[in-house]
């Protein structure tokens, strides 16, 4: 929900270390990161606080990584990928490699999606080759229009199929 | 005429739809370059967009599903197709609230038909099928649209074969030869029985003769075709027809109005009408209905008719119901009749009930007994009639393996008589007649494997004999009611009667001898089959068909003979051995190389058939000349008044999608003068031009010319 | 000279019974499809037997057609004799799921009287029953002899 975003967020990990040169704390091993209903697992995270408190920039990386938060309405948004990017200040992840996102009805894959949770917005492109491209697919009771249901047939007088001189 | 045949141009039938790449239940799956969902409210697709729903395959550039897949629109050379089309077209659109599927500025092709075309609107929905609005449609190939037809609009009904046209506008090349308010035609590949499409010919008999189906779908089980019929030369004719289909019978009406033939000097109207009915009462009683009528004698002869032939003379109103199980079988049937010529004094069975008990009595003996109840009335006032009961109980020891048979079978035959308006004839008013039979009957099955010309055939060698003892009482004091000389061939040589029906039981003391012998090849197919048989007359028959007395039937032999794939004989023989002169014969010779190609002659003789002798001579070949053209020719010639009987002659060019037929024929016109007679030597000669538009024309309107005209064509007898 | 009486017509290997499934239209030759079976001594019936589905051979019969064709007339162009032509149509399915479908024509010729049409009426159902016999032994032959 929108209020996860005031929450404090916790880290857990097996192993942590410090790289004080360029301000970024490394953790390794089934990392947990949960603030309020959101939360993310991956084998390794790389936090950058550079710009202090509130504008983090947590980028995850797993065979996949897996992101996963509940909505206002209850919905719950789940996502996949190699690489999960996480900018807490614009509440955006970005997802790189074989990227996955499975909202209520509707799943999209690609090679890489930029989803705003705040907006719920999403923008997903192909890797431009065959099978990269991007895939949608809603299971909803929507297209009946175009569904075919079959009526009972005609009374041909011969329902042989060598034709039939009268 | 597969297509095949014509030039590699046409159009091959396009494959059905592959309903594999379809998805489950209800999805829609979108693939593309890339994506962009916003609030689940919007999702755009752009770049080499796939979308597959559960009906349906649609390709575009961009494509855009607005709140959670409502409604799906795409853009950019859009391809959609599904189980009944595929189209190409500028945009798509998918409205929930409408239900349908809305494509503009179109190019479509049928699925699994010839039919293809443009339309500037289509409109897909679930309850009334497809709509395609400003169209036009065709079956001939792409840049060679030889015809088409062009339409306000075109529905084809959901499931249904017939598409149904509104302000249609027929083109031969560019030139508009004919507009239709309305219109219908079948839309796949499955014949419509009905004749669909106009039907323009000419012949002497009616002129121009167009006619012009109007098909009313009315409901899924039922439906109507009405087509008036113009003639130049006899007027304006209404044909219509009624089907329905319920799920425990089913019929159809068939009604023919010509309320005055130009023609003809009187101006009394001219009808014919079939009613047909069959239908499960329960699950064993069957009603089967069969009631037609014609106005007068000449109405085949003049108008043509596709239930009868020109020299048909038995019009059936038969009107029964049946009853099966497996030991009782009955049949109540009211059996009248209208005869085309001066055929008055006809007996028709007004009702007739039989009846057939069967019954085992252990495991050796078995019991039938045939009973029927029959009142006999003749179409003119002071005939005879009569009421005739008939029982006949049958004890029979059947002993049949699949080596032989050997049956024995005792009959008592007991009919009882009540005659009318028999004053002026032997008759007697009350006649009881009991006959008994003895039967013995004994056949055997030998074959043995051999090897002929390289492949290996079965021989078969089939003898059979038979003893029939019948008692003699004299009949002369009953009416002929449904009784005459039975056709004695060689497959009736074992019936041991030479009458069918009742009123006439023959006495007999007779041997009956007869042989079969087959060759079957691996596959089946009998190769080559002979048949003889004779009868030996061990006393003087004194109730018989035939006049002459003699001590043996004629010799009958049938031959079957398939040399090899492409030649084969078919003869048939009755030799009267005592004085060795032959009483009938058949020989049909046919060279056929395929379906298209082939020559048949044949000759028939009988020596007395109802007093006349008919020697005939008959060569009918169909050879197709270049590549689209192909002809049939035809001639029938009676040796015997050294006249012809029939001459066909019939060219036709073949293109992708239409044909063209000149057919020029001659023959006896057997037409009736006011006295209901023939005279023997009047010939009618017509020139026929016939257009064939394939693809929605219908089985009749197409008709092979091999079946055409006298000789050739075939016609459904109903079975009950 | 090497004849020897019929072998059994017994059924292809791993079938033990035949099933004619029939419409409405087929009873009467269902009725002698059945009969002929009886004499071949061939175990068949118009019900499937339950549990013997794995030896059964089931045939479905289409509806029969009787058409008749023109074979020479009178002087005065009436017809005098017509080929009456027995159309038959079947498909076998073997326990082994595989499907023949046959179809094959009985052939009689038969004389018109249009004075005695009664009587030609019933000359004509009896050819027909004729007929059906006929295309009942050839139907068990065909279902018999599938290796």
């Amino acid at each position: 929900e929108q209020s996860d975003f005031k929450k404090p967020i916790e880290l857990k990990a097996e192993s942590q270390f410090l790289d004080g040169k360029n301000k970024k704390s490394v953790f390794i091993d089934n990392v947990q990161i949960v603030q309020g209903s959101l939360n993310i697992l991956a084998d390794r995270v790389e936090v950058e606080a550079t710009e202090g408190k509130g504008k983090e920039v947590f980028s995850a990386t797993g065979k996949p990584a897996v992101y996963r938060q509940k909505l206002d309405d209850g919905r719950t948004v789940e996502a996949r990928a190699f690489e999960i990017r996480y900018e807490v200040s614009s509440r955006t992840i970005s997802l790189n490699g074989q990227a996955e996102l499975i909202q209520n009805s509707s799943v999209v894959k690609g090679d890489s999606i930029v989803y705003n949770m705040e907006k719920e917005q999403l923008m997903a492109k192909g890797d431009g080759s065959g099978d990269g491209r991007v895939t949608t697919v809603f299971s909803t009771e929507t297209i009946d229009a175009i569904k075919q249901d079959k009526k009972p047939k005609k009374p041909t007088p011969d329902n042989d199929d060598q034709e039939e001189p009268r | 005429q597969s297509d095949s045949a014509e030039d590699a141009a046409c159009i091959v039938t396009p494959p059905p739809f592959d309903e594999s790449r379809l998805l489950s239940k209800k999805q829609v799956k979108v693939m593309s370059d890339s994506a962009e969902v916003l609030e689940n409210q919007l999702a755009s697709f752009a770049g080499n967009v796939d979308i597959t729903t559960d009906s349906a395959v649609i390709h575009a550039e961009k494509a855009e599903v607005s709140d959670n897949g409502k409604s799906v629109s795409a853009t950019g050379n859009v391809t959609y197709s599904d189980r009944q089309l595929s189209v190409s077209s500028d945009g798509l659109s998918v409205s929930s609230q409408t239900q349908t599927l809305n494509m503009q500025n179109t190019v479509y092709q049928l699925t699994g038909f010839v039919g293809h075309g443009a339309a500037e609107e289509i409109d897909i929905s679930a309850d009334d099928g497809i709509s395609l609005k400003e169209v036009s449609f065709t079956t001939c190939p792409l840049g060679q649209e030889d015809w088409r037809l062009v339409a306000s609009e075109i529905s084809i009904e959901q499931g249904e074969t017939m598409g149904e046209a509104h302000h249609t506008r027929f083109y031969v090349g560019d030139v508009p030869v004919l507009y239709l308010p309305y219109f219908a035609f079948p839309v796949s590949n499955q014949r419509q029985s009905g004749l669909l499409f106009p039907l323009i010919s000419s012949s002497t008999s009616t002129g121009i003769d167009y006619e012009q189906p109007y098909y009313w779908n009315i409901a899924p089980n039922y439906d109507m075709t009405i087509s008036p019929r113009l003639m130049s030369n006899r007027g304006v004719q209404l044909k219509t027809e009624f089907r329905y289909l319920t799920e425990s019978s089913q019929g159809n009406l068939f009604l023919e109005y010509l309320p005055n033939d130009t023609k003809l000097a009187s101006d009394d109207s001219r009808y014919f009408y079939r009613y047909q009915h069959q239908g499960m009462l329960g699950d064993s009683w069957m009603v089967n209905a069969d009631l037609n009528g014609i106005s007068d004698n000449n109405y085949i002869v003049d108008l043509g008719s596709d239930f009868y032939n020109r020299s048909d003379t038995t019009i059936n109103r038969t009107l029964g119901v049946e009853y099966f199980s497996n030991h009782v079988d009955f049949s109540l049937y009211v059996r009248d009749f209208d005869t085309i010529g001066d055929y008055e004094d006809i007996y028709r069975a007004l009702p007739e009930a039989k009846i057939q008990l069967r019954q085992p009595l252990g495991d050796m003996l078995a019991l039938t007994v045939d009973s029927e109840l029959a009142y006999f009335d003749n179409a003119q006032e002071n005939n005879p009639t009569a009421l005739r009961w008939h029982v006949a109980p049958t004890l029979s020891l059947p002993y049949q393996r699949y080596w032989g048979e050997m049956t024995a079978e005792l009959t008592v035959m007991n009919t009882y008589y009540h005659q009318r308006e028999i004053e002026g004839t032997l008759l007697e008013e009350e006649v009881n007649r009991t006959l008994t039979r003895g039967r013995l009957f004994s056949s055997l099955y030998l074959e043995r494997n051999d090897n002929l010309l390289g492949n290996n055939m079965t021989v078969t060698l089939e003898p059979k004999i038979q003893y029939l003892y019948t008692s003699y009482e004299d009949q002369s004091n009953i009416g002929l009611y449904d009784t005459t000389a039975l056709l004695n061939d060689v497959n009736g040589l074992f019936r041991g009667q030479e009458f069918t029906g009742l009123d006439r039981i023959n006495d007999n003391n007779q041997i009956t001898l007869g042989v079969t012998s087959r060759v079957i090849d691996d596959a089946n197919r009998e190769q080559f089959v002979v048949s003889l048989g004779q009868i030996f007359y061990l006393a003087d028959t004194r109730i018989t068909a035939t006049t002459d007395d003699r001590n043996r039937s004629a010799l009958a032999a049938e031959l079957d003979w398939r040399f090899d794939d492409n030649w084969f004989v078919h003869s048939t023989v009755q030799i009267a051995t005592d004085n060795d002169k032959v009483e009938r014969s058949s020989m049909v010779l046919e060279y056929r190389r395929d379906n298209e190609s082939l020559v048949q002659m044949s000759h028939r003789f009988v020596r007395d058939l109802s007093g006349e002798t008919i020697d005939q001579l008959g060569i009918s070949a169909s050879w197709p000349i270049a590549k689209n053209w192909h002809w049939v020719g035809r001639s029938y010639r009676d040796l015997e008044r050294d006249r012809s009987i029939e001459n066909y002659f019939g060219v036709q060019y073949e293109s992708c999608c239409w044909a063209v037929r000149l057919v020029a024929q001659r023959s006896l016109s057997n037409r009736y003068d006011a006295l209901g007679q023939q005279n023997t030597n009047e010939f009618d000669s017509s020139i026929g031009l016939q257009f064939i538009f394939k693809g929605i024309g219908s089985a009749r309107s197409n008709r092979d010319m091999l079946e055409d005209g006298m000789f050739g064509y075939r016609q459904p007898y109903v079975l009950n | 000279c090497g004849f020897h009486l019929r072998s059994a017509q017994t059924l292809p290997v791993g079938s033990s019974y035949v099933h004619i499934i029939a419409g409405k239209q087929t009873a009467p030759l269902e009725k002698s499809v059945l009969a002929r079976m009886k004499v071949y001594q061939i175990n068949s019936g118009s019900q499937a037997l339950d549990g013997e589905a794995a030896s059964t051979i089931s045939v479905k019969l289409q509806p029969e057609k009787l058409d008749r064709r023109l074979l020479s007339v009178f002087a005065t162009g009436q017809v005098a004799e017509y080929e009456l032509i027995y159309g038959v149509r079947f498909t076998a399915t073997y326990p082994d799921g595989n499907q023949i479908t046959q179809q094959f024509e009985v052939l009689r010729e038969y004389q018109d009287d249009p004075k005695q049409v009664l009587a030609k009426s019933r000359e004509l159902n009896l050819v027909l029953s004729e007929m059906r016999t006929e295309a009942a032994d050839r139907i068990i032959r065909i279902i018999s002899n599938q290796q």
